[in-house]
C-alpha cells in the first residue's frame, strides 16, 4: 500500500531546509560582501595609480624644466655641437614617466605622442629693440598697471616654444605666464614678480631685466586607468589627461636660446 | 506579552550563528575603510611634500640668482623681495589642489653664496579627521649653493696690421668708429668673432654687431680689453685718478682752477697765470724743488710722469734760472724743452705759451699712450704676484729674469752710486736741490766691500747718463756737436775714474775743450765726486752669473725715452690707437672699445698678455694701478665663496717680432738707468727713494733690479735659456722672436699659477697654421687650476671656424660666471 505524498512536499521541505539550513551561510555571506571589498580595493588600487601617474608627471615636468634650464644652449635637432638636443631632454621626460606607458618615439613637432610637452622660453625684452626672437611692441604683453621694474619700458614674451608630441602652444601657455608674471593687482605690488624692490637687498634687480628669461613647460599625460572599474562610472571614461606645468630660471646662463642651424649665430 | 516576545527575539538574535560572516565583514570594512584612507591621506601629505620640495627647488634657484654673489642681506632670512619671488615660483610649480602653501621663507647664507628656502604645506585630510586630524602640515626645504659668483674676462685681441690680410668668408658691413671697413679681411672676422663673444656674454643672442640698445649691465660680468701689436695703449683718460697727495703737490705749482683733474687736461694755457695754492711757484714747493721729498704715488701712473716735467717746467719760469738750468740739465738722452713729451690728454690744450722753449710745440706732441716690450734693462728682477684668491703671496720669480747658468768667468756684483752734475766737494752730501743720477757699476767677479779698488778690467759696464763707460757729455741745447768726445761750443763735464774707493768718480765741469777730455780739460769749477752709497754694494744688489759669451752689452736694452723723431725711435712708434678698457660691466663700453680697434704695425703677444694679467689682478684691497677704479666689484671678487673666476681670451695670428723702442710693459720707461723714474732705489741724505714703476706687468715691483743686459739668443737659435722652444726665427732672422716667445710661456705659467682661465685662438689661413704657433698657443691655455688645458686652445681659418671657436668660448665662460 502506497502512502500519497502531496505535491510539493518535497519542494516545501527542501525550501524550508534551505532557509533553515545555516551550513554555507559564510560562503553565501563572503559571496555578498566580497564584491564590496573587491570594489575598494579596485578603488584604492585605482587612487594609487593615479596619485602615483600625477606624481610622475609632475616629476616629467620638473625634470624636462631643469634639464632645459640647466643647458646654456638649446637645438631642435640641428645646432652647434655645443647645444643640447630637446630630443635628448624629451627623452629623459620619457624615462621619468615608465613604467607607465609611453609612445615609443620621441615627440617631435610632427608627431603625435603621449606626453605631449610644451617648452616655452619666456623672455624679458625692451620693447625698442629687438630682443633675440623677441620683438616688443604696443601689442606685446607688457606689464601690469603699476608694475614696473626699475626700467623705462620693458615687456615680455614668448621667445621661443616648442610644443611637441601634439601639444598646444602660444595662446595657452601666454595665458599661463602672463599670469605669472603679471598676476598682481596695484594694491599688492609686491607680488608682481617684475616689481623693483631691490633697494631692500641693495642688489641689482636680476629679474625682468631685457635678456632674462623663464623656462616654462608643460607635460600633458593621457592617463589611461588600467583597471577602468571607477573611473568609467564616474568620468564615462577610463582615460583623463593629467597636464601639469613648471617655472624654472636658467642656471647657466639668464636665457637659453633655440638654435636652428649648426651656425651659432642661428641660436636666438 | 510583548516583553516576553522581546526578551525572546534577542535571546534567538543573540543564539542565531547565522550571518556572522557578514558580521565580521561589516566590522572589518570600516577597519579597512578606516586604514584605505589613512594611506590615501598619507600618500596625499607625501605628495603634496614632493611637490613643494621641487618648487621651492625652483623658487630657491630664482631667489639664488638674485642674491648670491652678494653682500648684502648675508646671514639674514626673510627679505620680503627674495620671499615674494619665491612666492612667484612656489604658487606657479605648486599645485594648490593638495593643500595651502605657507610660511615661505627665505634665508641668505652667511658667506653670501648660498640660500635656504623653506614652506610648509597644510594638507586637509578627509579620513585622519575621523580621528580628530583634520590637516596634516609637512615642512619642507631647499638649499642652494652657488659654484661660482661672477667672471671677469680680458679680450687680448692681436690689432697687428697682418689682420688686414684678405679674407673673403669675413664680410662685415660694418665699420669702426673711424669709418675703417674691415669687409672681406680677417681682422672682420675678428670684430664679429668678439661681437658674438659679448653679445653671447650679454645673453643678447649671438650677433656680430653691436646691439642697437645695450642690454643692462650685468651684476656678474665684467670684461676688459687688450689690444695689442708691439705695444699695448695704456692711456684712458677717464680711468685715471691722481692721489690726493699727487694732486696737493701739483695744486701748489698749478692751481687747481688751472687744470681739469678729471680728464688731466690744462685748463689755463698761460703759464704765467699758474698760481698754486701757495701763490707763486718757489722753490720750496715740492713739486719745483724736486728734492726727493716728493715722489709721485705709484697710483699716479701715467699722468703724474708727463704731469711732473710740465710742472717743472712751469717752476724753471718763477723760481730761477739757475734752478731751470739743473731741470735743463736732465739732458743728453733725456728729453729738455725742446723734447718733452705729454701725454696724450694734453694734445688738446691749445699750447702754452709764456714757457720758453715749448709754446705751442706742447700741442700735438704727445705721448700716445703706448707701451711695449723690452729685453732686459730697467725689468725689474722680481715680482710681486697675487694668488687667485686674492692674497698677496710670496715674491715670484719673474719671467723675464734669464735664469743664466753659471759657469764663467763667475760671478759679479752691481752697486749703485750716487753722483751730481754740478759743483760738489769731495766727501760732501749733494744738495737737495741738485739733480741726482745713477752710476752703476757692474763689477765683473765677486766683490766684498772694503776689498780694495777693483780693476778697470772688472768693469763690465758702466752706465752715466744713459751711456756707458767714461768720456766726455755734452749739456745745455746749443751744442753745435755733441758726441762722447766732442762738445764743441757748449758746457760740457766729464767723467774720469778715481781712485777707489772714495772718490770713484770725478765729474768736472769743464769750459773748455781741448782734445782729451782725460787729460787736458781745463776745470773750470771744482771736481765733484761723492759716494753716496759709500763702498756698500746696494742693498738688494743681486749677484748675478752668467755664460761666457754672455757678458753684458750696454746696447742690448732700449731706453725708451719720449722721443718724436718719427722714427724707430719714436715713443710713439708703432702705437696704436685701440685703448685698453679695463673691466667694465657696461657694454656699450666695451661694444665701443671694439669698435675703437683698427688693425695695424708688428706683433708682440707679450705685453698684451701681460697687461691681461693686470688688468685682472687684485692684491686682496685693489687691482694693480691704474685699474683701481674698478672699485666696485672688489666686494663680490674676493676670496673664499665669493671669489669670482678670472679668465683670458687670447687671440693671434702670428709669430712675434721685437720692436723696442716705447716705454716698457713693465715700466715707465724714461730713460730707467738715468731718470727720475729709474728703478733702482737711490741712495743718500736727500735722494729720493722712488718707488719702483708702477706699470709692471704684476703690480709694483719691490724687488731688486735686473740690470742684466745679458744679449739675446743668437740668431737661429731656437732654445731660449729657459729652456722652451718654438722654433727659431722668423723669415726675417730676427732671433728675438724665440726669446719672446719664451717670455709669453713664462708668462702664461705665471698667469696659469694664478688659476686664471685661459683661452687662445690662433687665426691663420688654414695653411699657416704651423705646429710651432699651435704648440705655442697650447702653452698658454689654463684650466683655472693651474693646468695646461688643450682643449682651450682652437685654430681658426676663417668665419666659420672663428665664429665656432669664440661661440664655444662663450659659452665655457657663461659657464663660468653662474652655475648654481
Amino acid at each position: 500500500m502506497s502512502q500519497k505524498i502531496p505535491f510539493g512536499y518535497h519542494s516545501r521541505s527542501a525550501f524550508r531546509r534551505v532557509v533553515r539550513d545555516s551550513r554555507g551561510a559564510a560562503a553565501v555571506e563572503a559571496a555578498m560582501t566580497f564584491p564590496v571589498l573587491i570594489a575598494m580595493m579596485l578603488g584604492m588600487l585605482e587612487m594609487y595609480f593615479y596619485m602615483e601617474a600625477s606624481h610622475r608627471v609632475t616629476a616629467a615636468a620638473q625634470l624636462t624644466a631643469d634639464l632645459v634650464g640647466r643647458q646654456a644652449t638649446v637645438n631642435n635637432g640641428t645646432g652647434p655641437a655645443s647645444s643640447t638636443p630637446m630630443s635628448a631632454i624629451f627623452s629623459a621626460s620619457l624615462v621619468m614617466l615608465s613604467p607607465m606607458p609611453v609612445s615609443s618615439s620621441v615627440p617631435t613637432t610632427s608627431n603625435s605622442t603621449n606626453p605631449a610637452i610644451d617648452v616655452a622660453s619666456i623672455l624679458f625684452g625692451n620693447p625698442t629693440v629687438t630682443t633675440n626672437n623677441l620683438s616688443c611692441s604696443a601689442s606685446t604683453t607688457g606689464p601690469a598697471t603699476g608694475e614696473s621694474n626699475g626700467v623705462a619700458n620693458y615687456c615680455h614674451g614668448i621667445d621661443w616654444e616648442l610644443a611637441v608630441g601634439g601639444a598646444t602652444a602660444k595662446a595657452n601657455t601666454t595665458a599661463v605666464y602672463t599670469n605669472f608674471v603679471n598676476g598682481c593687482t596695484a594694491s599688492n605690488l609686491t607680488a608682481c614678480y617684475c616689481v623693483l624692490t631691490s633697494a631692500s637687498i641693495g642688489n641689482p634687480v636680476p629679474f625682468c631685466v631685457a635678456g632674462q628669461s623663464i623656462i616654462y613647460v608643460r607635460v600633458d599625460y593621457t592617463y589611461t586607468d588600467p583597471i577602468a572599474f571607477f573611473f568609467p562610472i564616474f568620468l564615462g571614461s577610463n582615460q583623463i589627461v593629467i597636464s601639469e606645468s613648471a617655472f624654472v630660471t636658467p642656471r647657466q646662463v639668464t636665457y637659453v636660446p633655440l638654435c636652428t642651424t649648426a651656425s651659432s649665430s642661428s641660436c636666438a | 506579552m510583548l516583553p516576553n516576545l522581546i526578551r525572546t527575539g534577542l535571546r534567538r538574535l543573540r543564539d542565531d550563528e547565522r550571518g556572522s560572516v557578514a558580521m565580521v565583514v561589516g566590522v572589518t570594512i570600516i577597519m579597512l575603510t578606516l586604514l584605505g584612507g589613512l594611506a590615501i591621506d598619507t600618500g596625499r601629505i607625501f605628495l603634496a611634500r614632493d611637490r613643494l620640495t621641487h618648487s621651492l627647488d625652483d623658487a630657491g634657484l630664482a631667489v639664488a640668482a638674485g642674491s648670491i654673489g652678494y653682500t648684502s642681506g648675508k646671514g639674514t632670512c626673510g627679505n620680503t623681495y627674495l620671499t615674494n619671488i619665491a612666492d612667484k615660483f612656489v604658487n606657479a610649480n605648486f599645485d594648490a589642489s593638495l593643500g595651502p602653501y605657507r610660511n615661505i621663507t627665505v634665508c641668505q647664507s652667511t658667506d653670501g653664496s648660498g640660500v635656504v628656502v623653506a614652506a610648509q604645506v597644510q594638507v586637509p585630510t578627509v579620513f585622519m579627521s575621523i580621528l580628530g586630524f583634520s590637516t596634516v602640515t609637512a615642512t619642507v626645504n631647499s638649499q642652494i649653493r652657488s659654484t661660482g659668483n661672477g667672471l671677469e674676462v680680458v679680450l687680448v685681441l692681436d690689432n697687428t696690421g697682418s689682420m688686414t690680410g684678405g679674407m673673403s668668408s669675413c664680410t662685415r658691413s660694418t665699420t669702426q668708429t673711424d669709418g675703417t671697413s674691415y669687409n672681406g679681411e680677417a681682422f672682420g672676422c675678428l670684430l664679429n668673432a668678439s661681437f658674438q663673444l659679448l653679445n653671447t656674454l650679454y645673453n643678447v643672442g649671438s650677433g656680430t654687431t653691436a646691439v642697437t640698445s645695450p642690454p643692462a649691465a650685468l651684476s656678474t660680468l665684467y670684461v676688459g680689453l687688450v689690444p695689442f701689436t708691439t705695444a699695448v695703449n695704456v692711456l684712458n683718460e677717464n680711468k685715471v685718478t691722481l692721489s690726493s697727495s699727487t694732486l696737493s703737490n701739483y695744486n701748489q705749482v698749478m692751481g687747481a682752477t688751472d687744470w681739469n683733474v678729471t680728464v688731466g687736461q690744462i685748463v689755463n694755457t698761460t703759464a704765467a697765470a699758474f698760481t698754486g695754492t701757495n701763490g707763486t711757484p718757489a722753490a720750496t714747493d715740492p713739486l719745483c724743488a724736486y728734492n726727493g721729498t716728493w715722489k709721485p704715488a705709484a697710483d699716479d701712473y701715467i699722468a703724474a710722469m708727463d704731469l711732473v716735467h710740465l710742472a717743472q717746467d712751469i717752476c724753471a719760469q718763477y723760481v730761477s734760472t739757475t734752478f731751470s738750468s739743473n731741470v735743463q740739465q736732465y739732458t743728453s738722452g733725456h728729453p729738455n724743452l725742446n723734447n718733452y713729451y705729454l701725454a696724450d690728454w694734453l694734445n688738446t690744450a691749445t699750447g702754452i705759451s709764456g714757457i720758453s722753449g715749448v709754446g705751442s710745440s706742447y700741442s700735438g706732441l704727445g705721448w700716445d699712450g703706448c707701451v711695449e716690450e723690452r729685453t732686459s734693462k730697467g725689468d725689474p728682477q722680481t715680482v710681486t704676484v697675487t694668488t687667485s684668491s686674492g692674497a698677496p703671496s710670496v715674491t715670484a720669480a719673474p719671467y723675464y729674469d734669464y735664469n743664466i747658468t753659471a759657469t764663467s768667468p763667475s760671478t759679479y756684483a752691481e752697486y749703485d752710486y750716487s753722483i751730481n752734475y754740478t759743483s760738489l766737494t769731495t766727501g760732501t752730501t749733494p744738495p737737495a736741490s741738485q739733480f741726482w743720477h745713477i752710476l752703476r757699476v757692474i763689477r765683473n767677479g765677486s766683490y766684498l766691500p772694503g776689498e780694495g779698488e777693483p780693476n778697470r778690467s772688472d768693469f763690465k759696464s758702466m752706465y752715466y747718463n744713459g751711456t756707458p763707460t767714461t768720456g766726455i757729455y755734452c749739456t745745455g741745447t746749443s751744442c753745435a756737436t755733441k758726441t762722447s768726445s766732442n762738445c764743441s761750443g757748449c758746457t760740457f763735464y766729464q767723467v774720469t775714474e778715481h781712485n777707489f774707493p772714495n772718490p770713484f768718480y770725478d765729474v768736472q765741469s769743464c769750459s773748455s775743450y781741448t782734445t782729451n777730455g782725460n787729460t787736458t780739460c781745463t776745470v773750470s769749477s771744482a771736481t765733484t765726486h761723492a759716494w753716496a752709497g759709500g763702498a756698500t754694494p746696494k742693498s738688494g744688489a743681486t749677484t748675478l752669473t752668467y755664460v761666457a759669451g754672455t757678458k753684458p752689452v750696454a746696447t742690448n736694452y732700449y731706453w725708451g725715452a719720449p722721443n718724436n723723431s718719427g722714427g724707430s725711435n719714436d715713443s710713439n712708434y708703432e702705437c696704436i690707437a685701440s685703448h685698453m678698457a679695463p673691466l667694465d660691466n657696461s657694454y656699450t663700453d666695451i661694444s665701443n672699445a671694439l669698435l675703437g680697434m683698427n688693425a695695424n704695425y708688428n706683433t708682440d703677444q707679450e705685453p698684451g698678455v701681460a697687461w691681461a694679467a693686470r688688468m685682472l689682478s687684485y692684491d686682496g684691497t685693489n687691482y694693480h694701478p691704474p685699474f683701481q677704479s674698478v672699485s666696485t666689484i672688489d666686494a663680490t671678487a674676493s676670496t673664499g665663496a665669493l671669489a669670482w673666476k678670472k679668465a683670458i681670451v687670447f687671440l693671434t695670428d702670428g709669430t712675434p717680432n721685437l720692436v723696442a723702442n716705447t716705454p716698457s710693459a713693465y715700466s715707465y720707461g724714461i730713460n730707467t738707468s738715468t731718470g727720475p723714474w729709474a728703478q733702482t732705489t737711490m741712495t743718500g741724505t736727500n735722494a729720493p727713494a722712488y718707488a719702483q714703476p708702477p706699470l709692471a706687468a704684476y703690480g709694483n715691483n719691490t724687488g731688486p733690479v735686473n740690470t742684466n743686459n745679458a744679449t739675446l739668443p743668437a740668431a737661429g737659435s731656437n732654445t731660449y735659456t729657459l729652456g722652451c722652444s718654438y722654433g727659431n726665427s722668423n723669415s726675417s732672422g730676427v732671433s728675438d722672436q724665440a726669446q719672446i716667445m719664451c717670455r709669453v710661456y713664462q708668462l702664461c705659467s705665471e698667469i696659469r699659477g694664478q688659476d686664471y682661465y685661459v683661452y687662445t685662438v690662433f687665426f691663420q689661413d688654414s695653411g699657416n697654421i704651423t705646429s710651432n704657433m699651435t704648440v705655442f698657443m697650447t702653452d698658454c691655455t689654463a684650466d683655472g687650476s693651474g693646468n695646461i688645458d688643450a682643449t682651450k686652445m682652437y685654430t681658426a681659418s676663417d668665419q666659420a671656424s672663428m665664429s665656432a671657436a669664440f661661440g664655444a668660448i662663450a659659452d665655457q665662460l657663461n659657464n663660468l660666471r653662474i652655475s648654481h
